[in-house]
């Protein structure tokens, strides 16, 4: 069983606490039926006492608008609250409502009490309007001692609830005070913590049967219309309540009746006088007042027709209309006849409306029908602050969602945490080292350094100048007999580039050892000087030009196998020849002069330059850096 | 909004969000940290991984030419004047005097003009000799092929008559610029 703490009484946490035990030991989470009027839900037991011997039940379906008699309650199990599950056990089975009932509206209708008390004057005095009628109906509840012309009563056993004239004239009382014991809500109670254990909302509410009885006239007499007493008699006390010409309610009174008589001591004159008093009656109105009897109590509807006929006749002429409840076509579905529960029939007020009755077109009945009626008595409002609302228990199932969509945020990142760390220690990158890493960029430095060595090296070896293929290159020139007689040859070879701008170069890229750009140029001059016949002149024109001297570098490169006379395009060779007469030139020279002085068979003399240009991009480049 | 509304965000909602995110932060932080960790060593084990391959072509290429690397180191190491000098003393022996005669011999101490822009060490050797083309020219290539490091700078070759028989011959002068290892250029 779950036990209620009053939120006030609890700190924060408990409250949390608590209202996690409400959403997970009951349905109101989930079933919105706790939270609703018992008149709203589907299925609704009334339960009528007018303090006799027997208790009304009935049971009401507003899915179908079907009255079926309901389970008989006993007068014992009103008072004392017993075999409270057991009735509900029988409401809810498929006996009294065409289907199973998820939810239960329970309405104790009080016909055996109907007391009226005076409201404080100032308060009074102030409502004057619709919306003033209803924050008093809300003060009255909250803060009845404050509200009451009265305040020496208790609110433990009493409870109030107001009942606005809408038809009051000025200087006249604009609202009462309904007041009903308390005696009855344990049963109430104890239906409610039953249907809370059955897990089955159980909405209670405790009425003033004359009220709604008044309210249910338009229903059941269409034709009513105003400027009469409606005149109520129950077993204990007869109500009546005063309706103006327009139909409007103008005054109400309570008559006890007393030593077990069915009517009120002075019936007649109350009446006449109160007719008088609402201006119903007298010179000025109508004359003799209308009075429209009506009860569930028949017995009682007699025995009042019957006093008010003996004062009719003796005293003041009273005009009076008995309505017959028992033979009134709308009743005739209602257990009993109870005319109070009609207004729990919203297609019959809808009807009446509709049907544009004089009495549904007034300000009070409406207002009744809307609400004033039915006035719970029980103050179900203050129970419900006990536990969350519906809202909250919403807020509290999104917060559990919430917390399990954090969990499950975390646990999934908490996993993927897990397996991208399995993930990472079972790479081999997991096992590698930094005295690894460093340990291979030294071995991988080391041999960068030894290919750039290996590679200057050889760079640096390459037969790019030598004595012997530069002989040859004179003997591939001027072979024996060619009619040329060498008199001086000089060679020379030199870097293209500066000592001063090589060593600016490399010190701006010294990181580039060994790489191409780091290199020199070579710039290699041959000069020859000589004499030659005119047969050889032939030779040395064929030199002349860039032709003749890239296929004469050609031949001498496959005679030595020296690159360096490999013609290529990066390679610029240029020639430069120069003829002219030899002065010691003799054509009369005999062999033995000639033997003698060689210069004076020759006739011409000439000058050769031969430069080469081998860049910086050549193979044959020199390196800058050393190899080691 | 009734008595548990505020419980119930302060303790279903806020809680349990501040905790998380929290926690979601610590999280986070781990595997930022954790992702960190793993993007360096992924990198530094791919570089690895490069620098090995890279390694191994190196090798695959350094191999082979070790031993000549070796060689030529040894060669270079080797003084370039006294090599030359004593190849020359093998190779002249050869040759009658009338075919080939050395005339000086000597090793300029300047980097010429081949070598003063290089950072390597080099020696020069001028040498002079005076006989006939082809005589020098085979000394010549028994001395360049044992010496590579040898790089012909410079040849003059003339006539000249000898002063008794007026009898003509070639002078030939040239100078070597050879490439050494040895101390690093001032």
């Amino acid at each position: 069983m779950l036990s209620i703490t009053d939120p006030c009484e609890l700190k924060a946490a408990d409250i949390y606490r608590q209202a996690r035990a409400v959403a997970s030991k009951t349905s109101r989470g989930t079933d919105g039926d706790w939270y609703r009027e018992p008149d709203d839900l589907a299925w609704q037991w009334h339960i009528w006492f007018d303090g006799g011997r027997e208790v009304a039940s009935a049971a009401f379906s507003r899915l179908d608008n079907q009255w079926r008699p309901g389970p008989a309650l006993p007068l014992a199990s009103l008072t004392t609250a017993e075999n409270a599950s057991e009735l509900l056990g029988e409401l809810i089975s498929t006996s009294y409502y065409s289907q199973k009932p998820k939810s239960l509206g329970v309405i104790l209708h009080v016909a055996d009490e109907f007391a009226l008390a005076e409201m404080a004057q100032t308060l009074e005095a102030a409502a004057e309007g619709g919306e003033d009628f209803k924050i008093l109906r809300y003060n009255l509840v909250d803060e009845p001692l404050e509200m009451l012309a009265d305040r020496e009563v208790s609110t433990d056993t009493t409870s109030w609830r107001l009942l606005p004239f809408w038809g009051a004239g000025p200087g006249q009382t604009r609202s009462v005070a309904m007041a009903l014991s308390r005696a009855r809500e344990p049963f109430m109670q104890k239906l409610m913590a039953e249907g809370e254990k059955m897990r089955l909302p159980v909405r209670v509410s405790v009425t003033s049967a004359p009220l709604e009885a008044l309210a249910a006239l338009p229903l059941i007499q269409p034709e009513a219309r105003g400027g009469r007493l409606v005149v109520m008699p129950y077993l204990k006390y007869t109500a009546v309540f005063a309706l103006s010409p327009e139909g409007e309610l103008r005054a109400a009174r309570s008559l006890s009746h007393r030593g077990g008589s069915l009517t009120p001591a002075g019936f007649g004159d109350i009446l006449w006088n109160m007719a008088v008093a609402a201006e119903l009656a007298g010179a000025d109105h109508a004359g003799k007042p209308r009075l429209l009897l009506a009860s569930s109590n028949q017995r009682a509807v007699e025995a009042a027709a019957k006093d008010l006929e003996l004062y009719s006749l003796s005293r003041q002429e009273l005009e009076c209309e008995i309505l017959d409840l028992g033979s009134l076509p709308q009743l005739a579905a209602i257990p009993g006849n109870l005319m109070e529960l009609m207004i729990y029939d919203s297609a019959a007020i809808e009807q009446v409306r509709a049907g544009g009755a004089p009495l549904g077109g007034t300000e009070t009945f409406p207002a009744l029908w809307q609400g004033w009626a039915g006035q719970n008595f029980m103050d179900l409002a203050r129970l419900d602050t006990l536990y969350p609302t519906l809202s909250d228990l919403r807020m509290l199932r999104f917060s559990t969602w919430f917390v399990v969509l954090l969990v499950f945020t975390l646990v999934s990142t908490g996993a993927y945490g897990t397996w991208s760390l399995f993930s990472a220690m079972n790479h081999p990158s997991w096992e590698l080292t930094e005295s690894q890493v460093s340990m291979t960029k030294a071995k991988h430095a080391k041999l960068i350094d030894e290919q750039t060595q290996i590679q200057l090296t050889e760079q640096l070896l390459l037969p790019r100048s030598r004595g012997w293929t530069t002989l040859e290159f004179l003997l591939q020139l001027f072979p024996e007999d060619s009619g040329v007689r060498l008199e001086n040859f000089s060679y020379s070879l030199e870097a293209a580039r500066s000592a001063a701008s090589s060593s600016s170069r490399s010190s701006k890229g010294s990181k580039g050892k060994g790489s191409k750009n780091d290199a020199t140029g070579l710039v290699r001059n041959w000069t020859i000087k000589g004499l030659v016949k005119p047969k050889a002149l032939e030779l040395l024109n064929s030199l002349n030009s860039q032709r003749g001297l890239g296929a004469f570098f050609e031949q001498v490169a496959g005679a030595t196998d020296d690159p360096g006379f490999k013609p290529d395009p990066a390679r610029q060779i240029t020639v430069s020849l120069t003829q002219g007469r030899n002065s010691r030139y003799d054509s009369q020279a005999t062999a033995a002069d000639a033997a003698r002085d060689p210069t004076l068979a020759f006739p011409f003399n000439f000058e050769i330059q031969i430069s080469q240009t081998i860049s910086e991009k050549d193979t044959l480049a020199l390196p800058l850096e050393k190899p080691f | 909004m009734s008595a548990y509304s505020q419980p119930i965000i302060r303790f279903g909602l806020v809680t349990p969000a501040v905790f998380n995110v929290l926690l979601l932060g610590g999280v986070l932080a781990a595997l930022g940290k954790l992702a960190d960790i793993r993007k360096e060593k992924e990198e530094r084990f791919e570089e690895q991984t490069q620098r090995l391959a890279a390694m191994k072509k190196l090798e695959a290429d350094i191999a082979p030419k070790r031993k000549t690397f070796a060689d030529q180191k040894k060669l270079l190491e080797t003084d370039p004047g006294q090599l030359f000098t004593r190849v020359l003393d093998a190779v002249l022996p050869k040759f009658k005097e009338i075919e080939l005669a050395r005339g000086s011999l000597v090793f300029p101490l300047d980097r010429g003009r081949v070598a003063r822009p290089l950072r390597t060490d080099a020696a020069r050797v001028k040498s002079s000799f005076s006989g006939g083309f082809g005589p020098m020219q085979e000394a010549l290539l028994q001395v360049e092929s044992l010496m590579p490091q040898a790089v012909l700078e410079d040849m003059k070759i003339t006539r000249k008559a000898h002063l008794l028989t007026q009898q003509e011959h070639l002078v030939m002068e040239m100078t070597h610029t050879c490439w050494k290892a040895g101390e690093a250029k001032p």
